[in-house]
């Protein structure tokens, strides 16, 4: 298990290291003038230049890279063109946003994949009504998703809200960020069921796509081990059906499944730019997409990091999961 | 019978259904006025810069930075042309020579941390700005001193004479008065710039409460402002990314407005829309079109202006701009100088762009429009032109560019495309403050690198004298060029609820997208 962390923390090292010299290459061979969109259309070339210079932006490239890196190494990702402030306050205040819709997503992804996975396994009733539902659903782009569930959800029903965390202009805004928490700590339920309303349209937005993907890796795993002869005799020992599924086939084919659920949370990040959008949630996607048109190279640099090292952080906790469900998995 | 799925699908509406009670409840029916008197408004992505407004240098965001903080003059509400009214200064004379300006100010102003505002706050504010050094940091860069004479009255005198002084300071973007106790007390070492991006520290009839970024802003009424109290006493502006959500918004009555940003269609059908108002006020945007003096063909000035003919403005006004604009009939934005000066009269006719196609080489035929991708409208309006220039024989494609990738141009346009559709507006309503940004071969919004030394002299020439004569012959030759077609006056299209009044009352020509909140009120007899 040690060994397995130090490789990972090796290879986070070195994923942020290529992915910092990336984003530098792009940034120089990017034809965009971040200055002179941050200074204005009437700002004279003395002073374009002279912010250039204080932004270090007039430096040699590799030079630009050794500062960054440097600073990078005192957790300093540098200061956003736009909002201004040092980025990694920016993403403190806007990941949580992300990682409290992410979260809810992947529970959402996590209940229907295996509800759909058990379900038509088992052959229960319904589980026809749920398939379509789900499929259909996974067919359809997130984005055409998101805008459907506000239509019907928002203006034809008046059930859920259209955007945003939260109604409420005094909800807390501390200390974990996560507002479903947050309402609870403060003592204001109201907060924390006001904000799982505004969490459902976008949660299921993008959950539905992975549900499908893991909810199918799980059932031809789960129709695999039930035709295995362990399962064979655990039956016919008397065990119920019920049973043998939960003590022994479940377990067995958690693999690929978790495998699966590795590579779609890295995917749901990816869908979160879209949704983020849709329902203005204030979150990293929606940080992100409002810094690209400015070229706000530090900010879209610090996002990058964040989710590379995310993506190998989760990745490792998806192995240690796996063993853990299958001790004959070495990590 | 195994129900499991049917039970989770049940658990889900249920669950939808405990959210949607859970809900806190802020809105009202679409049209009746919120008895809170809390105006609820939005913006339309982040204002994207901090309200401060010694570095905010856009545009939606004004209306926070309109709102918190006065200058010592500005323009008046209401009217259709710019005019000079007094803010904080009651009273003020120019010298001769546009150099010494002599201010009386009010009395009983005070700061939103509770000081009163004197002639002491000037020279703090002014130097702030300087120190902070951003965009509109040059209006105040020929400030020589500032003296001051008792409590409540001020002269400032320049370094050299500028008969644009008093419109920069009744710019939207120009010089606000900064109470200096907070300047001092929150100056960090940034001149108070992290303090300014969440609170304020001016006079303004209303003080900022909330200024979350991409999240959500606020404004509170300010009991201690000198003027009328503002009907309204708190002003909610939660952050939307995405319009259609927003005008659902607007139509269940949880918006009182949409102040900008509203498209061509939404536009058409807000328009048919007889349950709200619609309000096409007059500000000083326009939508011009830039030609490339670079590229291909259009190295030559006659088959710029056979180009620029081939463009049929009217349908283009029509089809994107209908009831919230009109064709422009200046080569400057429009109220910047009188009707009749820097005409801009192109007749459509496509026959001279045609034979100039026919006669071009198969490789040259090919031309990009260019457009900010972030504006709905200049899509459309490239796209109709796109139509119209294929007709001629051209091979036309239409690219949209980020905000930054244009602004990279002005160092360097050798990747910028053939065409551009790019909107804008100047900072104050003298012609300089266009003619420079424009028309200058430095300036900031000339985007392709088109002048000629004419027109920079007389552009030094009209700093120094502000003489409209001159603006108008620089209006005329930038014309000339064909590097310029100035498509559409642009109005700030609003859509409000009924109940909203006051909106013309607040609407100030030079500062697009805002309003002065102060001004507003609501008919509550609904």
């Amino acid at each position: 298990m040690i060994q397995l962390v130090s490789k990972r923390l090796g290879a986070m090292a070195v994923i942020i290291l290529v992915l910092t010299a990336v984003v530098f290459a792009l940034q120089k061979a990017s034809p965009f003038d971040p200055v002179h969109s941050m200074l204005g259309p009437s700002a004279s070339r003395e002073a374009v230049a002279q912010q250039r210079h204080a932004l270090g932006l007039d430096q040699p490239l590799p030079s630009q890279y050794w500062h960054y890196l440097t600073a990078l190494l005192h957790a300093d990702l540098g200061m956003s063109y736009r909002t201004r402030h040092p980025i990694t306050a920016d993403l403190a205040t806007f990941l949580p946003a992300t990682a409290e819709l992410a979260l809810f997503a992947l529970v959402l992804a996590l209940v229907l994949g295996t509800a759909l996975a058990v379900a038509t396994t088992l052959r229960w009733r319904g589980a026809g009504v749920l398939r379509f539902v789900l499929v259909a659903g996974a067919s359809t782009p997130a984005f055409l998703l998101a805008i459907g569930g506000i239509l019907i959800f928002y203006q034809l029903l008046g059930w859920l809200p259209a955007t945003g965390r939260t109604s409420f202009t005094d909800a807390p805004t501390g200390p974990t960020g996560l507002l479903t928490l947050d309402g609870l700590l403060a003592g204001r339920p109201e907060v924390t069921l006001d904000a799982m309303g505004h969490l459902v349209l976008p949660g299921l937005a993008l959950a539905i796509g992975p549900a499908v993907s893991i909810g199918r890796v799980l059932r031809s795993s789960l129709v695999g081990n039930r035709r295995t002869d362990y399962v064979r005799t655990a039956m016919a020992k008397g065990l119920s059906e019920g049973s043998v599924l939960r003590k022994h086939v479940v377990r067995n084919s958690l693999g690929p499944a978790l495998s699966m659920t590795g590579l779609q949370i890295g995917l749901m990040f990816a869908g979160v730019l879209v949704i983020e959008n849709v329902f203005s949630w204030p979150g990293i996607g929606q940080y992100t997409s409002l810094s690209i048109p400015v070229g706000d190279f530090p900010a879209i640099a610090g996002v990058t990091l964040l989710l590379g090292a995310g993506f190998v952080a989760i990745n490792t906790i998806v192995d240690i999961l796996q063993a853990v469900a299958d001790p004959r998995i070495d990590v | 019978m195994n129900t499991t799925p049917l039970r989770v699908l049940v658990a889900v509406t249920v669950l939808l259904g405990a959210a949607a009670c859970g809900r806190g409840s802020s809105a009202g029916s679409p049209a009746a006025a919120p008895a809170d008197r809390v105006l609820r408004l939005g913006f339309l992505s982040d204002p994207g810069q901090p309200p401060d407004p010694d570095i905010f240098y856009a545009g939606p965001g004004l209306i926070l930075t309109q709102n918190t903080y006065e200058g010592l003059l500005r323009y008046k509400a209401g009217t259709p042309t710019p005019a000079i009214e007094g803010a904080l200064a009651t009273k003020w004379t120019a010298s001769k020579d546009n150099k010494i300006f002599t201010f009386e100010l009010r009395e009983g102003v005070k700061f939103h941390d509770g000081t009163a505002f004197t002639a002491g706050a000037i020279k703090p504010s002014f130097d702030r700005r300087l120190a902070v050094n951003q965009g509109p940091a040059y209006m105040v860069a020929g400030v020589d001193s500032v003296k001051t004479e008792g409590d409540h009255k001020a002269v400032i005198t320049l370094k050299q004479s500028n008969p644009l002084f008093l419109d920069y300071l009744a710019s939207p973007y120009g010089p606000k008065m900064m109470s200096p106790a907070v300047l001092k007390e929150q100056a960090g070492s940034d001149h108070a710039q992290a303090y300014l991006s969440t609170h304020d520290a001016g006079t303004g009839a209303y003080t900022l409460t909330d200024a979350r970024t991409s999240t959500h802003y606020a404004l509170k009424a300010f009991d201690g402002y000198w003027g009328a109290k503002p009907y309204f006493t708190t002003v909610d502006f939660p952050v939307q990314t995405d319009l259609s959500a927003q005008q659902l918004m607007f139509g269940k009555g949880e918006m009182a407005a949409i102040l900008n940003s509203l498209n061509s269609s939404a536009t058409g059908a807000y328009l048919k829309d007889t349950s709200i108002k619609t309000y096409s006020l007059p500000t000083m945007q326009s939508i011009f079109l830039y030609i490339n003096p670079e590229k291909g063909m259009l190295t030559t000035q006659s088959n710029r202006v056979a180009l620029r003919q081939a463009i049929d403005a009217d349908t283009i006004v029509k089809q994107v701009y209908s009831g919230r604009g009109t064709k422009a009939t200046q080569g400057y934005p429009p109220h910047m100088l009188p009707e009749g000066q820097a005409v801009q009269n192109i007749p459509h006719d496509t026959t001279a762009l045609a034979k100039v196609a026919q006669s071009l080489p198969a490789d040259q035929k090919a031309i990009t429009i260019g457009y900010d991708s972030s504006q709905a409208d200049d899509q459309v309006t490239a796209n109709l032109i796109s139509a119209q220039l294929s007709a001629t024989g051209l091979t036309v494609k239409v690219q949209g560019y980020p905000t930054s990738q244009i602004f990279g141009w002005v160092g360097d346009a050798k990747d910028a495309p053939e065409l551009l559709i790019a909107g804008g507006w100047p900072d104050a309503a003298p012609p300089y403050t266009w003619a420079h940004i424009s028309f200058d071969a430095n300036g900031g919004l000339n985007y392709l690198h088109c002048s000629t030394d004419e027109i920079t002299k007389l552009i030094k020439d009209g700093e120094k004298t502000g003489d409209a004569a001159t603006f108008a012959r620089i209006g005329e030759l930038s014309v000339a060029t064909g590097c310029w077609y100035n498509l559409a006056n642009r109005d700030d299209f609003m859509v409000t609820q009924p109940w909203l009044r006051g909106i013309e009352e607040a609407h100030v020509v030079t500062t697009p997208t805002s309003l002065n909140l102060a001004a507003l009120s609501a008919d509550t007899r609904g």
